[in-house]
């Protein structure tokens, strides 16, 4: 048996005896600050609870979380967990092929979400024949007899709910990453997890029960569950959330106004605030500010120089994955950063540079990076890919599909990916997908998309469109094309430059030869072209 | 606000609802996908569609519909 991820508050470290202790500071858009302790976040999601198991969506069902950050969001992730059914967790950005691929494949029963939702979830409803219920989080009576009021079900429900038991395997949580073909694969995670994201939580932010720690990541996103929901309540450290979109000077009075003590955000924010030169940065008062994390893509050591230079403060990298479900390489307080770097291992981590035949690369010398499996919060399947899962282990090894290497001192350094798919903004982002979404458009006869590095998103997503006979290229069209990426899959997918070609180069099986794109594009040798179709 | 129909056009276009009609007053929390990302996009189809163009600081002020359109008029001749 294990405990319940759903009790945190209540059983872990984070709640057990200090029900009265602040849990969350919720701020919202206007700056206003709201406080939930332990114990009314707890009460939240037994509230949550209760309206599952009224509705019959407890016990093994699949409840989608799909909308902006608010305090429902902790509520229904909690009471799903309590009511031992598993959550998924969305970007409320979606688009709606993103939203089929995701909610299809899990076979999502019920989504919780808002009314500025509901119309694109009723236009794809028809593709998800197990989704029998929608929670409403903002209105007050039921629309029909699947579309329910959350409100009105949470007023009547019971302040307290006997958690199901559940063991170390039980699957908790569900997110989904892109491989640079096929759809999205789903991630995932147990209940078990909880020993390791408290561990690398202490260890590499070295939390205290007097710190105020803000994760800025969204809860579609891995980091915004693991470090931005579970990790810091497990430790019993209060969390501050921000409702809001990203604004500098909006984040930087939360910093200083809120006297906040660790951050965790992302280099693609780093840049855009070292950019934003209209902010005397300066003038906030971050004192309290003891350390910052990033994750996400390979932070640029210009953005280190930017941290010591304009904060006064030290921006420590870390680097962890979807599936490995917490982080496994980092820089930390007390470990000399080397700009450029990840940082070393977590302590109970052991990673390795292996070569192609799975023997380790001498130190300098790039390889697949690789982790010694278990650990508990490591994924544990993707739905339904059960092949796909399994070829990502041999003799012992987990591999990560990133290639990277290691110095003499034992620092760990990004190379690459070792597939296609785009790291932008720290979204890994399918190709595929985004090639499949220009081939809905009437006007496009063939396509292909590539990453490219940009100094703002790390990778920018650049299509490459054929025309179809008769249509001419305009900025309108590109603009469509825009936007159609980022409607069918997310904003995050937009593609930022849209190049129109006569022909999308392909070998001799049809398969598109994205190097080449990619090389083009770049004004680099596309190296050997016999393949090509002619 | 001058321009509301036609950035009305817009908006159904960059969040994918047809249904959609603005309101002076409607933010973020009212329209599906409007979020950081998004804004972005909203920004450049708005910038194209009326062939204005918008500086950094003028965009941070921008909090509801009713704040983007009345930078719309304050452009257009």
């Amino acid at each position: 048996m294990a405990k319940n991820l759903g009790d945190i508050c209540k059983e872990w470290a984070g709640g057990a005896g200090r029900p009265d202790r602040v849990a969350l500071r919720l701020v919202q858009p206007d700056l206003s600050p709201r406080d939930y302790t332990f114990g009314q976040i707890d009460a939240l999601a037994c509230r949550f609870a209760n309206v599952l198991r009224h509705i019959g969506q407890d016990n093994g069902r699949v409840v989608a979380i799909f909308m902006p950050k608010c305090i429902e969001v902790f509520a229904s992730f909690l009471g799903t967990l309590k009511a031992k059914s598993t959550v998924l967790s969305l970007f409320a950005n979606f688009g709606d092929m993103a939203l089929i691929d995701r909610l299809a494949d899990c076979g999502a029963a019920c989504v919780v979400t808002r009314k500025a939702s509901l119309e694109r979830l009723r236009r794809i409803w028809p593709s998800l024949p197990a989704l029998k219920t929608i929670l409403l989080i903002d209105s007050d009576k039921d629309l029909d007899v699947n579309v329910l009021s959350l409100p009105a079900r949470m007023a009547g429900a019971p302040g307290e709910f006997h958690s199901e038991p559940v063991d170390q395997e039980t699957p908790s949580l569900i997110h989904y990453t892109s491989g640079s073909t096929g759809k999205p694969k789903g991630v995932l995670h147990v209940h078990g997890a909880a020993p390791y994201l408290a561990h690398s939580m202490a260890e590499i932010m070295q939390l205290g029960r007097d710190d105020l720690y803000w994760c800025t990541a969204d809860h579609g996103w891995v980091t915004g569950t693991s470090y931005g929901i579970l990790g810091p309540w497990l430790l019993g450290i209060t969390q501050l959330q921000f409702a809001g979109g990203y604004d500098p000077d909006a984040w930087f009075r939360i910093l200083q106004d809120q006297k906040v003590t660790v951050w965790y955000t992302a280099p693609t924010a780093l840049r855009m605030l070292s950019r934003a030169d209209d902010i005397d940065y300066p003038a906030y008062a971050i004192g309290s500010l003891r350390s910052i994390f990033s994750v996400g893509e390979p932070l640029n050591p210009e953005i280190s120089r930017w941290g010591r230079d304009v904060l006064g403060k030290d921006i420590h990298d870390t680097w962890f994955q979807t599936e490995t479900g917490g982080i496994m390489i980092a820089n930390r307080p007390g470990l000399s950063i080397r700009p450029g770097s990840m940082g070393k291992p977590v302590s109970t981590i052991e990673a390795a540079i292996l070569d192609d035949a799975g023997n380790p690369c001498p130190d300098r010398t790039s390889g697949h990076l690789c982790l010694r499996y278990p650990w508990t919060s490591m994924f544990r399947d993707y739905l339904n890919r059960t092949d796909s899962y399994r070829a990502k282990f041999s003799n012992g090894y987990y591999d990560s599909g990133d290639l990277a290497f290691k110095d003499e001192d034992g620092y760990f350094w990004f190379s690459a990916r070792n597939d296609d798919v785009i790291n932008t903004s720290g979204h890994l982002v399918s190709p595929f997908e985004v090639e499949s979404a220009l081939l809905e458009l009437p006007e496009v006869a063939e396509s292909g998309a590539v990453g490219a590095p940009d100094p703002v998103l790390f990778e920018k997503i650049v299509v490459f469109a054929a025309l179809r006979k008769g249509v001419e290229p305009s900025d309108e069209l590109r603009m469509k094309i825009r936007l159609h990426v980022a409607n069918r899959l997310s904003a995050a997918a937009t593609p930022q430059d849209v190049v129109i070609v006569d022909k999308i180069p392909k070998n001799k099986s049809g398969k598109i030869l994205r190097r080449v794109l990619r090389a083009r594009y770049l004004g680099e040798d596309p190296g050997d072209l016999s393949t090509i179709e002619d | 606000m001058k321009c509301r129909e036609v950035l009305n056009e817009v908006f159904r276009q960059v969040f994918a609802n047809p249904r959609l009609d603005i309101t002076p007053d409607m933010s973020p929390n009212d329209i599906a996908g409007w979020d950081s990302m998004a804004h972005v996009n909203l920004i450049a189809a708005v910038e194209l569609r009326f062939k204005v163009k918008f500086d950094t600081k003028e965009l941070r002020k921008v909090r509801t519909v009713g704040d983007l359109g009345a930078l719309i008029d304050g452009k257009l001749p």
